[in-house]
């Protein structure tokens, strides 16, 4: 029993990620006046962001979704006490004081060093909102970036405090060391876009869209406002107490983004070091598919322990087939992110498990600049503009990087972390499970660094309209904008 | 008052708790707090090496009693020298934190320790029920455990391996031979081993099942046959009687007990819900209490409801849980949670509020979902205080519901203003191992 989602009122990116369009632009802004920034919203932004709708044949040259944090959505006017329901990891940040020890983000990856979204830039620049561009070509993004801001941020209220570029080579889809990466997606219900996998592969919808039942059976907490905040209908009734109240939730998410920096060549030269026949492509591959748990043409290390097969698509796979991790270690990236079945519970315990912390990635390398990019880039700064979408930060996104990822005694092991993304500083260890004995290899640095990133809210269109056209007043029936005679949100004022 | 010393085997030592609760003297938190925190976690505990887990917590104002300093340690051996040691090695830092609290002796332990151990003990509270991951394991026992488990493995990794052929015997003849002659680690003898704990926790289910059914159904025969001069037939025929009525009356005192819950939650659904005082508002310090390492401590304060037939269920099913945590968890799972180190119960102010101490691995929010998972458990001893998520017939509903379920916790959460670990890297799981690979290693070397 699945509900349907509302595409219409769903962002894009939540469906699809853009794959056809191979130039991107993140950028971050800073709200500098309420009033001009919903005006912006309500101009620029509500007619050009893209939902979820499927596109068919005529697939747009141009995508644009936005997401805002919890000071972002206070400094567009909305007084704090307005929508309950936020969670703590939400409204206090990717950056808050026990952030640091939950995901791992230490020694150089510390808030204090981060670009944007850390305490050095947070007082001055805060991240208010982020806005996703993708386009065809580059001319088209700079183009569709123009047009966002006509050039001059300020104008509409907004200053513009960091922009990430990302560009791919068409179908490549390897992220920077090399390997394949976007391979294992969950299969997201009433959003599948593939012919039906086995059924027991289907992830509730509420992992990842608010507002739907989740892994757990009920719905994770909707943010709300009291209907009297809505008299103009923009937001559908709260499915708790409709009469009451409004879900501002609804058909919206929670997006992660953090920029990772990688460092290719320590990866590649560590991988050269510990290799069994360092001379040899395929020992050094080898070596490094242990860390990763895939080959860098994709193919599970599980299914095809000993050779590269060749590039592969194949994510139908579950280690039950190799639970002494002979094949693929047990600290390995891909077996640490999602265990499937092979968590210490038993098989069918851990499927059940795992269904419940996953994420959808939509990240996008980054690195390679292209003419006309609007970030200075040097050289050797290349990495992943890392970005997951969950419906719960605590159980999906910091659960795995604290319990899973960032453990030194994840599965069994005594003091491994992630070997591609732990913080392992130099000190790292990791195991490679063998017989008689298994394999220990020290001094694992830091092949990724956190140079920035947050917490935003993704909110469905609706509640996009309803943010655009919010005006502070005196008395609350004058708090709302009456939506145009084109724009009304399809209910008619009370 | 000398220490009655109890006869002590030389080999297996039983792990109790020690709950002292004081009422800290007016307007002296802060000097409380600085005092705490300028100790840090390494004095008094790290000295004394019978200590597994100890913190310190400050208990809220309530109606009836003011703000109180409450010391947690889980602790190898008796009372008595427990108290004297941590005397010994802590005593200026005792001092300095008590010195906040009301009728502490003034003396102070450096001079007075006869006094303070008095102190303690008059200040100290019984826990209704109480947990160990690995029971008759001594620190020293978990620590001998992890350095030897180290030393293997560093002798494993400079191993040269001559061939693919080597098998794992063969490996495991060399390693013993390594501790047998050149190893300056020994692996020392334990007094149990885990197959001895399963062995007893068989033992246990046996007795219980022996003295529920077996017991009446060949006792009530023999008595009959003694004392009234019945048949034997006609005495069978009365045991198996007997044996019915157990078979009877146990699962109807069960629906009894699952009925009256359930009459205590429809009559409590329809009154408006009892004032709390033990809640409190979920601000940053409940989050930064709830993540500090690895390893993290989980202190709730709850207000039973004030019906007779509440206080009595909570009695009784903290009994269970202490039967069922003292016999048959003894090997590391309680249920089929295996992330706690220790974890107690306790019923303080003459039963009204319920106090839970607990020392765990991971993050607080993996825990909660693992009680979650099983929150009957949860359920029969939470469903009876205030604030609680309603239950439906005892067990069902309540922490079923993971998100009211956090949030009821963190509103009755205490962050420890001091914590200390004695083995704070290690999980229960990753323990079990090292002690089972240590116990073998003995075994083979004895």
């Amino acid at each position: 029993m699945s509900e349907k989602v509302d595409r219409d009122d769903l962002q894009g990116i939540v469906a699809s990620g853009y794959k056809h369009l191979d130039y991107a632009r993140f950028v971050f802004i800073s709200v500098l006046d309420s009033v001009l920034a919903r005006e912006w919203l309500k101009r620029r932004i509500l007619d050009n962001v893209t939902n979820a709708q499927h596109p068919g044949e005529n697939k747009p040259r141009t995508c644009l979704n936005i997401a805002f944090t919890w000071k972002g959505i206070g400094a567009l006017g909305i007084p704090d006490d307005l929508i309950d329901g936020f969670p703590h990891e939400f409204v206090a940040g990717m950056n808050r004081p026990e952030a640091a020890l939950i995901l791992g983000d230490t020694g150089a990856s510390a808030q204090e060093h981060w670009q944007f979204g850390g305490c050095r830039t947070e007082p001055t620049t805060p991240l208010h909102m982020l806005a996703l561009l993708y386009a065809k070509t580059e001319e088209e993004l700079n183009d569709f970036s123009r047009q966002m801001w006509g050039g001059d941020a300020v104008t509409h209220g907004l200053r513009v405090n960091f922009e990430q570029d990302s560009f791919r080579e068409h179908d490549d889809r390897r992220e920077p060391f090399g390997f394949r990466d976007g391979l294992s997606q969950p299969e997201v219900m009433g959003l599948k876009s593939r012919p039906p996998p086995r059924i027991g592969e289907l992830i509730k919808t509420g992992e990842f869209v608010l507002g739907y039942e989740n892994e757990l059976g009920s719905r994770t907490r909707l943010p709300s406002i009291h209907s009297r905040q809505d008299p103009y209908g923009y937001l559908a009734e709260h499915p708790d107490n409709p009469k009451e109240q409004r879900a501002f939730g609804r058909n919206g998410t929670y997006l992660v983004f953090r920029k990772l920096s990688q460092n290719v060549d320590a990866f590649w030269k560590f991988v050269k070091e510990n290799s069994r026949d360092p001379s040899d492509p395929n020992s050094r591959n080898l070596f490094a598919a242990k860390l990763v748990g895939r080959w860098p043409s994709g193919a599970p290390l599980v299914l095809a322990p000993h050779e590269d097969p060749g590039m592969s698509d194949n994510n139908s796979f579950v280690y039950s087939t190799d639970p002494n991790g002979f094949a693929c270690p047990i600290g390995s990236h891909i077996r640490r992110a999602n265990p499937r079945d092979a968590l210490p519970v038993g098989r069918s315990k851990s499927l059940v498990a795992s269904r419940r912390h996953r994420i959808i990635r939509r990240g996008r390398k980054y690195g390679a600049p292209f003419e006309g990019s609007t970030n200075d880039n040097p050289k050797l700064d290349e990495g992943l503009c890392f970005i997951a979408i969950n419906a719960d930060l605590r159980r999906q996104f910091e659960f795995i990087q604290q319990t899973w990822l960032n453990n030194p005694a994840f599965n069994g092991l005594d003091d491994d972390k992630d070997p591609i993304v732990g913080d392992n500083s130099g000190r790292g260890e990791f195991t490679i499970q063998a017989e008689p004995l298994d394999r220990h290899v020290y001094g694992l640095p830091c092949f990724g660094t956190v140079k920035g990133g947050g917490y935003f809210f993704l909110p469905g269109i609706r509640a996009l309209k309803f943010l655009a056209n919010y005006r502070p007043a005196a008395t609350s029936a004058q708090a709302m904008q009456p939506p145009s005679t084109q724009a009304a949100a399809g209910r008619l004022p009370h | 008052m000398g220490c009655s010393r109890q006869s002590v085997r030389s080999d297996a030592v039983e792990q109790s708790g020690l709950t002292v609760i004081t009422a800290i003297r007016p307007g002296r938190l802060a000097a409380l707090r600085r005092s705490l925190a300028t100790i840090g976690t390494t004095i008094p505990f790290q000295n004394i090496s019978t200590v597994h887990y100890a913190a310190f917590l400050v208990l809220p104002c309530l109606d009836d009693c003011p703000q109180r300093l409450v010391l947690e340690t889980n602790y190898d051996g008796d009372l008595c020298t427990h108290l004297d040691e941590l005397i010994t090695h802590g005593a200026l830092a005792l001092d300095q934190i008590y010195d906040s609290c009301e009728d502490y002796p003034p003396a102070g332990a450096t001079r007075d320790a006869e006094g303070v151990k008095r102190y303690f003990k008059n200040h100290s509270e019984t826990s209704s029920a109480f947990f160990v991951a690995f029971p008759r394991r001594s620190v020293e026992d978990i620590r001998n455990a992890i350095e030897v488990y180290q030393e293997a493995k560093r002798f494993l990794d400079g191993y040269s391996r001559p061939s693919v052929t080597q098998t794992t015997n063969q490996v495991w003849k060399e390693l013993v031979e390594h501790f047998r002659s050149r190893s300056s680690v020994r692996p020392q003898r334990s007094p149990v081993t885990a197959r001895k704990l399963k062995r007893l926790r068989w033992l246990h289910l046996l007795f219980l099942v022996g003295v529920v059914f077996v017991l009446p159904t060949l006792a009530i025969p023999l008595l009959t046959v003694l004392f009234q001069q019945v048949s034997w037939p006609f005495a069978i025929k009365l045991g198996a009687r007997a044996l019915l009525a157990v078979l009877v009356f146990i699962p109807l005192i069960l629906g009894a007990v699952l009925l009256v819950a359930r009459l205590c939650e429809v009559i409590e659904a329809r009154s408006s819900a009892p004032h709390d005082p033990t809640v409190r508002a979920v601000d940053q310090d409940v989050y930064d209490g709830l993540n500090v390492g690895p390893q993290n401590h989980l202190c709730t304060l709850a207000t039973v409801r004030a019906s007779r037939l509440r206080v009595f269920m909570v009695k009784m099913v903290l009994f269970v849980m202490k039967v069922a945590a003292s016999k048959f968890f003894i090997l590391g799972n309680l249920g089929s949670i295996s992330t706690i180190h220790f974890a107690r119960w306790i019923l303080i102010d003459k039963g009204k509020r319920l106090l839970f101490l607990s020392n765990y691995d991971g993050s607080w929010s993996g825990y909660l979902s693992d009680f979650s998972d099983q929150g009957f458990g949860i359920n029969a001893i939470w469903g009876n205080t205030v604030g609680f998520l309603p239950t439906k017939w005892m067990l069902w509903g309540g922490a079923y519901y993971l998100e009211p379920f956090e949030d009821s916790v963190l509103r009755h959460f205490q962050p420890a203003e001091l914590f200390y670990t004695a083995y704070g890297e290690y999980p229960v799981q990753n323990l079990k191992r090292y002690l089972d690979y240590r116990d073998a290693l003995a075994g083979a070397l004895a």
